[in-house]
């Protein structure tokens, strides 16, 4: 029964997991990171892909609200 | 080729060999070797990692989180932020050192217990009085701007009322949880339905515990939906910048 609280539902954990591992945790501080050459490249592929699942979100909004795929 | 750091571990020698012999069979992203770097106690599990935008992509931040939980089970950790790369093994061991007393600080506060996530949802309009929504018909046939300023005034007071809830809510959950002895650290709800955003660090042991209470309070609450999440490496309680 205790089980059933726990949402297993994929799409919410993908979000949760992201949510966690793209915007938490410990950090590497700018002033290292810079001074390791390309490392900035790192964290703006992590931005851009957090914009994506926020664009994600998004468009699962769209979707609740027309009741369609598109 | 970089170092892409997963966690870092609190552990004896011996189970971080045991890691690394693969008798527990943890891989890193697309399959590379982990190896650790440690400073006293603590240990770096890393995998070596190109510095290119291929790999910093959903599936890899998924597989890099499986790997983080991995090691949650069976050890205390810090997990790292997704794409925390360094040039060498070399380097990581000087940040261990240069942060090593945050480091195991960080890891006391942690040590035994795991991260859930606690969300509530309602349909708002449930919780918005209906009357205020009523003065907008009223004004029907009045100027635009009346209409405007009606419609303004009632989204502030839906926000308002919402808000009450929230914190009304914010307490009672508190109230039930804090028996467990745990940390919460309320956030800011997501908009929409989402009357409750917080996350929880408790014991492990306490997490059948914490799954009756929100059962309990769900029970109570059929108007509410609540989803509970975890348990998860303690993502949202390490507070350290590595320098």
């Amino acid at each position: 029964m205790g089980a059933d609280i726990f949402n297993k539902k994929r799409d919410v954990t993908i979000v949760e997991i992201l949510d966690r591992v793209l915007t938490k945790g410990v950090v590497i501080s700018g002033d290292l990171v810079i001074s390791v050459a390309d490392i900035d490249l790192v964290y703006l592929g992590v931005r851009l892909l957090l914009s994506s699942v926020e664009t994600m979100e998004q468009l699962k909004l769209n979707k609740g609200k027309t009741g369609t795929d598109a | 080729m970089h170092k892409l750091i997963y966690a870092i571990i609190h552990a004896k020698k011996e189970s971080v060999c045991r890691l690394m012999n693969f008798d527990i069979g943890i891989q890193g992203i697309k399959g590379r070797e982990l190896s650790a770097v440690s400073f006293n106690d603590i240990w770096a599990v890393v995998s070596d990692a190109e510095n290119k935008d291929s790999e910093m992509n959903n599936d890899y931040a998924l597989e890099f989180a499986a790997v983080t939980e991995e090691l949650s089970h069976m050890f205390t950790l810090l997990p790292m932020r997704f794409g925390s790369l360094l040039k060498s093994d070399a380097e990581i061991l000087k940040v261990l050192e240069k942060n090593y007393d945050a480091i195991r600080n960080n890891l006391i506060k942690v040590e035994g217990k795991s991260e859930y996530g606690l969300k509530v949802f309602r349909n708002s309009s449930d919780i918005i009085p209906v009357p205020e929504l009523a003065e907008v018909k009223q004004a029907e046939g009045n100027s635009v701007y009346k209409n405007y300023i009606l419609n303004k005034f009632n989204e502030y007071r839906a926000d308002e009322t919402l808000l009450e809830y929230s914190e009304e809510l914010k307490t009672e959950i508190a109230e039930h949880i804090l028996g467990l002895n745990a940390v919460i650290k309320c956030n800011k709800v997501t908009g929409g339905n989402n009357v409750y955003n917080a996350v929880l660090l408790l014991e492990k042991e306490m997490t059948d515990n914490l799954t009756q209470t929100v059962i309990n309070l769900q029970s109570f609450h059929k108007e509410l939906n609540m989803m509970l999440t975890g348990p998860w490496a303690p993502y949202n309680f390490v507070d350290i910048t590595l320098k």
